[in-house]
């Protein structure tokens, strides 16, 4: 009997170990190994920080050529003190993988089409639609450019810096995520600090809408056409304003389109897509409209939400350099910040620089094209795509003379043949390197147009004060110079001159300094106005930019308390111009109560998206209702084809010019509506739809949040009580909104800086800098950023330091 | 005291172990004390679980005080919106469930010898 228990219980002792170490199915998702997981000593709780988990260090790392210290304040915002660049940047890339590591990890992956390796099946798609891009395919690229420029020296370091604190990482210091997934963090690359900045040109410059436009005119027809998606709205107020004169007249008009005849209806590749109502804000104003004679700039880009916040804060101090700013984990530098002399911050343009191109195929199998009257052959690359818990998916992707096809396998066969054209997938300029350290070593403006001129992508509105009281802007990056009206539609692919036409000439490039209105500004709105002499189209926004040019213009005498509360500005031009026409239809007599009260609150609106307004609830819910009623005639192709809606300056439009245009008629009805009618019928649905609800504030019908990056809803913050909306300067809407509010006021003898972020510093859901910023920014509220010259400047604020040896 | 004893020396024991051994050290540790404390199998098994109870439990516990609960709120919500003191507990039982039965080993083992 004795010579029996033992084995019996050694095998129940080695099976529940067993059973404790392995990862649990749990439906879609796995949990990790109960007694990995939980043990104090490798799991969740080594996540846990306490006060002393942030503590002075000395490191030696013989990559450095000197001394480094960095001297963390109260926020555990890093000010890196360096001899020189080269170590700087080491130091920048010990931190961000520090305190960002999963971030990082994550970005790339999703770049690449890596996902589904560490989250299964449920990424795959995603994960498809990556490799079809070929986005790692041109990093690989961009590196080839890069390895042989010097200045690479600077992403080597970054990369070795990452590396130095991944490398002395034990699995029980991974971030909690990691430990989640049941995965590890991979060695950090130049390669894929490439594939982050792919990451942030998927997110803001592969914006496209060739595709759903063909289908469209296809079906409605050139007038038609014209009528719901015109170039240009007459209410748009440009970055450039209409007084700039231009020199230069050289696109002519695309070729007649009889291509879009012979295609068939097509839906949509599940490209991401610009998410309309979201876009950033900046502006600076000159000396002479300020208050203290200083140039102030402010900037607010928008993008998603996310915990971690996509912005790392950091200063950085060498003899050469003193700039601080936030920092993109994942590259070296500062990417919107300023030094002693400048500052800089940035918005998006939406210039299309995603355009598709109709492959004529030769053969069945698809393997050779025509080409100006020439047989050519695809290349072909493979991608092998590994998934958790599944087999390895391999996508054969055809590259064409335009770039890539979709491959015949894929699951979104109704585009094949449409080879994709876009400005990511080139190789970069090698000095593309430089552009953010040029900009931290920028004296004035001269040094600013040089250092934008070696920026590629995603392009930016640049917004420049210096501390000589001029300010400037400019749109900036690499933009194709297309012939008229090319690029709006699927191209003949049979012929390069369907191509891009080169590239516009930085010196021609839209931009303004020390303009006569004493400021400039953006807001992801038209570069220009019509007169400019290149083509382009794309996304823009079409109230932001009207309201901060109409402020800024009456405002004198500004402080930095005027630019913060500019910053929370919630009032809609939208709902400036179209609520009173739509109030003006509203038939009152057949009103219930409650209906009345409901109008009552719409007629004293002032038109802002406040946390605890009803009527903008209202306005936004009935404008919604009477908007898809409208365009009926639109969305009843969705079922058929990918369609593009109109953009909502053209229904208000509509409203204010012809009560009885056509699409106020409802299609499905005998009856002949007019917009009385649609407006009526939209408001009686909207009270309908709120007669349900308990809650009609404003943050409770538009439920906002900051979502953690892999969608873990306990590492998230819901319910959060900020004003705002998409169309308006607090571009707050659901989880997309201001992800780094900042202001600088240029004071030649102290620059005085002052910035907030939704997030933390810290990465890490179990450290008390997650959130840091929360509450300043839901509150309209900013953190003195602590920018010095020497670090004992530092000793209020200083927490504990890192200081790096050399060794 | 022996008992007393026993339960000290695991916790040493399975501590020291942490540092050179995946999570399940504390198992051997509790194995190795047992078969050299003789007990019986009751008092090995409770031996056992109190011992890495206490080392688990004790340490989440001050880590989760020295963290304010921040992580474990958000962990705790993640699992059915336990609280953080629960967790720890369920941290302790976990531990102890591998003690005991590293215990009854031990006692076997010892035994068997």
């Amino acid at each position: 009997m004795k010579y029996l228990k033992f084995p019996f219980l050694l095998a129940l002792l080695v099976g529940t170990c067993y059973a404790l170490s392995i990862p649990i199915p749990a439906g879609d998702a796995t949990l990790p190994p109960v007694g990995k997981f939980f043990s104090p000593f490798t799991g969740f709780w080594t996540n846990a920080e306490s006060a002393s988990s942030r503590k002075s260090l000395v490191i030696a790392a013989e990559e450095l050529s000197g001394d480094v210290e960095v001297v963390f304040d109260d926020r555990d915002v890093p000010h890196i003190f360096a001899d020189n660049i080269k170590d700087a940047v080491f130091v920048q890339g010990y931190l961000h993988a520090r305190d960002r590591l999963f971030q990082m990890d994550v970005a790339v992956r999703a770049a690449s089409g890596k996902l589904s390796e560490i989250l299964g099946e449920s990424t795959v798609n995603l994960d498809r639609i990556r490799r079809q891009m070929g986005i790692e395919y041109a990093s690989e690229k961009a590196i080839d450019v890069w390895s042989n420029y010097p200045n690479i020296e600077n992403l080597n370091n970054y990369s070795s810096g990452a590396n130095y604190f991944i490398n002395q990482l034990e699995p029980k210091d991974y971030p909690v995520e990691f430990k989640l997934l049941g995965h590890k963090p991979g060695k950090w690359s130049n390669l894929k600090s490439s594939l982050f900045q792919k990451n942030m040109a998927i997110m803001l410059c592969a914006g496209h809408s060739d595709i759903q436009a063909t289908n469209m005119l296809k079906y409605f027809g050139q007038e038609t056409f014209t009528e719901l998606y015109p170039d240009w709205n007459p209410k748009q107020s440009p970055i450039i304003p209409s007084t700039k004169k231009w020199e230069k007249v050289v696109t002519q008009l695309s070729e007649t389109e009889e291509l879009t005849k012979s295609l068939s209806y097509y839906q949509e590749p599940p490209i991401p897509k610009h998410v309309p109502g979201i876009g950033s804000n900046n502006w600076a104003v000159a000396a002479g409209k300020t208050k203290n004679g200083n140039a102030i700039l402010a900037n607010d880009p928008h993008l998603k939400l996310t915990l971690p916040s996509i912005w790392y804060e950091v200063h950085i101090n060498t003899p050469e350099i003193n700039v601080y700013g936030v920092s993109l984990p994942g590259i070296p530098g500062v990417v919107i910040g300023f030094n002693d002399n400048i500052a800089w911050g940035v918005t998006n343009v939406g210039h299309d620089v995603l355009d598709w191109y109709k492959i004529k195929w030769l053969d069945e199998a698809q393997t050779k094209y025509e080409l100006d009257g020439k047989t050519k052959e695809v290349e072909y690359r493979l991608e092998t795509i590994k998934v958790k818990g599944g087999h390895d998916i391999i996508d054969t992707i055809k590259y064409t003379h335009w770039g890539p096809v979709m491959p015949d396998n894929s699951p979104w066969k109704n585009y094949q043949g449409l080879a994709m054209r876009w400005i990511a997938q080139d190789a970069p300029d090698r000095d593309e390197l430089d552009a953010f350290m040029d900009l931290a070593k920028g004296k004035d403006h001269t040094d600013y147009i040089k250092a934008l001129s070696k920026y590629i992508l995603p392009a930016q509105n640049f917004v420049f004060a210096s501390v000589e009281g001029d300010v400037a802007i400019k749109v900036n990056g690499k933009l194709p110079i297309k012939d008229e009206q090319n690029g709006r539609f699927i191209k003949d692919g049979s012929k390069t001159s369907n191509g891009w036409k080169g590239f516009i000439p930085r010196n021609e490039l839209p931009a303004d300094h020390m303009p006569e209105r004493g400021f400039v500004s953006s807001a992801n709105q038209h570069s220009t106005a019509p007169d400019y002499p290149y083509y382009y189209n794309g996304g823009f926004e079409n109230y932001r930019g009207r309201i901060i040019n109409d402020l800024l213009e009456e405002m004198e005498n500004i402080t930095v308390d005027d630019m913060m509360e500019l910053h929370q500005n919630s009032v809609s031009y939208k709902a400036k111009d179209a609520l009173p026409n739509m109030l003006s239809k509203v038939n009152i007599s057949s009103l219930s109560e409650d209906q009345k009260d409901i109008l009552d609150k719409l007629k004293n609106w002032n038109h802002s998206y406040d946390v605890a307004s009803h009527a903008a609830s209202y306005f936004d819910d009935w404008y919604e209702e009477f908007y898809d009623l409208t365009f009926d005639e639109v969305s009843s192709l969705k079922d058929s084809m990918s369609v593009m809606m109109p953009r909502d300056w053209v229904l208000v439009g509509k409203l204010e010019e012809n009560s009885s245009d056509r699409f106020f008629d409802i299609q499905s009805t005998e009856k002949i509506e007019n917009a009385d009618d649609l407006v009526m019928q939209a408001f009686i649905k909207m009270t309908q739809n709120f007669s349900e609800k308990d809650d009609h504030k404003w943050t409770s019908y538009n439920k906002r949040r900051i979502e953690h990056i892999a969608s873990i809803p306990s590492f998230s913050v819901n319910n959060v009580q900020a004003p705002g909306h998409g169309d308006v300067i607090n571009a707050y809407n659901t989880v997309w909104g201001p992800s780094w509010r900042m202001i600088v006021e240029l004071d030649k003898n102290k620059i005085n800086a002052y910035g907030v972020f939704p997030g933390g510093q810290s990465g890490n859901p179990g450290s008390p800098f997650y959130k840091t910023g929360i509450d300043n920014w839901t509150n309209g509220k900013y953190f003195k950023l602590n920018f010095v010259k020497g670090k004992e400047e530092l000793d209020q604020v200083k927490t504990y330091s890192l200081n790096f040896k050399k060794g | 005291m022996k008992i007393l004893l026993s339960i000290i020396a695991i916790m040493i024991l399975g501590y020291v172990m942490q540092f050179v051994t995946p999570w399940w050290g504390v198992a051997l540790a509790t194995m190795l004390v047992t078969y050299l404390l003789n007990h019986n199998y009751w008092v090995s098994f409770i031996v056992g679980f109190f011992a890495v109870f206490l080392l688990w439990g004790g340490f989440a516990l001050l880590k989760d005080i020295a963290n304010n609960s921040v992580l474990s709120a958000q962990v705790g919500d993640l699992l059915q919106g336990l609280p953080s003191v629960a967790l720890v507990a369920l941290t302790g039982v976990i531990g102890g469930l591998v003690g005991g039965l590293s215990g009854l080993v031990g006692q076997s083992a010892r035994e068997m010898i």
